[in-house]
């Protein structure tokens, strides 16, 4: 049948000729069928607009990898958020790290890894955003709107809680059961991370972006994914010293072993999923 | 929703979106699936007419290639499309049904 494929347009055949020819070759050859591949070669000449499908092909790869990206970042930002704690006390990490100044360095190095790669995210990120939003004020698209909505109260309600806890040693509930406090305020923040990132997520996902609006994010893209793999190098290096240089430094930080490890593990399987997300829009996937 | 220009591959999308709501399919396991579920025989040409419709529409998107097939899944706002079809066809059908009744006795 592979004739018959050849009455389709070129664009047409490029993108799906393959696929075609593998589906006739398990599909019984009717004179139904015949037909039906003429009608639809027809239909192809009239409707099928190579350039079109492409982009649409296109934009679509580089939206859910946008989405990858920016979720993959998120749960990176709250393994190496863990880590931040690392140095409080900070007079207990400066005597040690007066005799391992590599702790500092690597410490030092890895905030400003995770900095840049913020830097890059709301660089790349919030036109993205805004284009997203605007176009749905414009239209009035309240599947878009309502995310939107969503996501900007858990932002006021996190900074709302945060602005509690700044001020607990004035509330006396927070003096009496501390450790419920913190817990609560954890879960809390927790949960509206994981909800406004899906909001967010939903907001990108519902809009038509057109594909100028987002091939520029692919340099931020390279930012934020070479930026990650820096941190978790460094935050690897940084904890594996310390277990072989001051173990001791486990029990004195914030930051215990458990802590480290399981900033380590979200830091990692952020970048792995970024790294996912990247690959989903590099162009010479897309045909 | 811009389901008009859909013509006459509205009912075979309806049929690719609702065969791929199981999961990731390339076009000859939809043929099958939807002569399975529905009884109806799709033919080739009928088949990549709807599916290069839907994933314009981003409905569908295309995975990477498996062999020589390519696989296909239901995007979230396919999922949307998809439920407000059968939301329609359940009040079709259901108007249908009550009217059915009142013809009883003919």
């Amino acid at each position: 049948m592979h004739w018959l494929l050849r009455i389709y347009p070129r664009t047409w055949r490029e993108r799906y000729e393959e696929e075609m020819l593998a589906l006739l070759e398990e599909h019984k050859i009717t004179p139904a069928t015949v037909l039906d591949l003429l009608i639809g070669a027809l239909d192809a000449h009239l409707n099928y607009n190579g350039v079109t499908e492409g982009v649409s092909y296109m934009v679509n790869r580089l939206r859910s990898g946008v989405v990858m990206i920016f979720c993959a970042f998120m749960l990176f930002g709250v393994g190496w958020s863990m880590l931040q704690r690392f140095t409080d006390p900070l007079n207990k990490f400066n005597a040690v790290a007066t005799f391992h100044p590599e702790f500092r360095v690597l410490f030092d190095a890895d905030f400003i890894a995770g900095c840049l790669a913020f830097l890059a995210f709301l660089v790349g990120g919030l036109p993205v955003f805004i284009i997203s939003l605007r176009r749905a004020i414009r239209h009035k698209q309240k599947n878009v709107l309502i995310p939107f909505g969503v996501a900007l109260s858990c932002l006021l309600i996190s900074v709302l809680a945060t602005a509690i806890l700044a001020n607990w040693h004035h509330i006396g509930y927070a003096m009496t059961h501390t450790y419920v406090f913190l817990g609560g305020y954890f879960v809390l923040v927790a949960f509206l991370l994981v909800v406004g990132t899906v909001a967010v997520s939903l907001m990108i996902t519902r809009t038509d972006f057109q594909f100028s609006e987002l091939k520029f994010v692919f340099i931020p893209e390279i930012v934020i994914l070479f930026c990650m793999v820096v941190s978790v190098v460094l935050s690897t290096t940084l904890i594996i010293t310390i277990t072989a240089y001051a173990p001791q430094l486990f029990n004195t930080q914030d930051v215990g072993s458990p802590m480290f490890i399981t900033g380590i593990f979200l830091m990692s399987l952020g970048t792995i999923f970024g790294a996912m997300g990247f690959k989903r829009g590099l162009v010479y996937h897309i045909n | 929703m811009k389901q008009n220009d859909l013509g006459r591959f509205s009912d075979a999308s309806f049929l690719i979106l609702s065969s791929l709501a199981t999961g990731p399919k390339h076009g000859y396991a939809m043929m099958e699936d939807i002569l399975e579920f529905s009884g109806t025989r799709l033919e080739p040409g009928t088949l990549y007419g709807a599916i290069t419709r839907l994933e314009r529409h981003g409905w569908i998107e295309a995975l990477p290639s498996e062999d020589r097939r390519r696989p296909y899944r239901i995007t979230a706002e396919g999922v949307m499309v998809l439920r407000k079809q059968v939301a329609t066809l359940e009040q079709v059908a259901s108007v249908g049904k009550k009217r059915l009744a009142s013809l009883e006795g003919f």
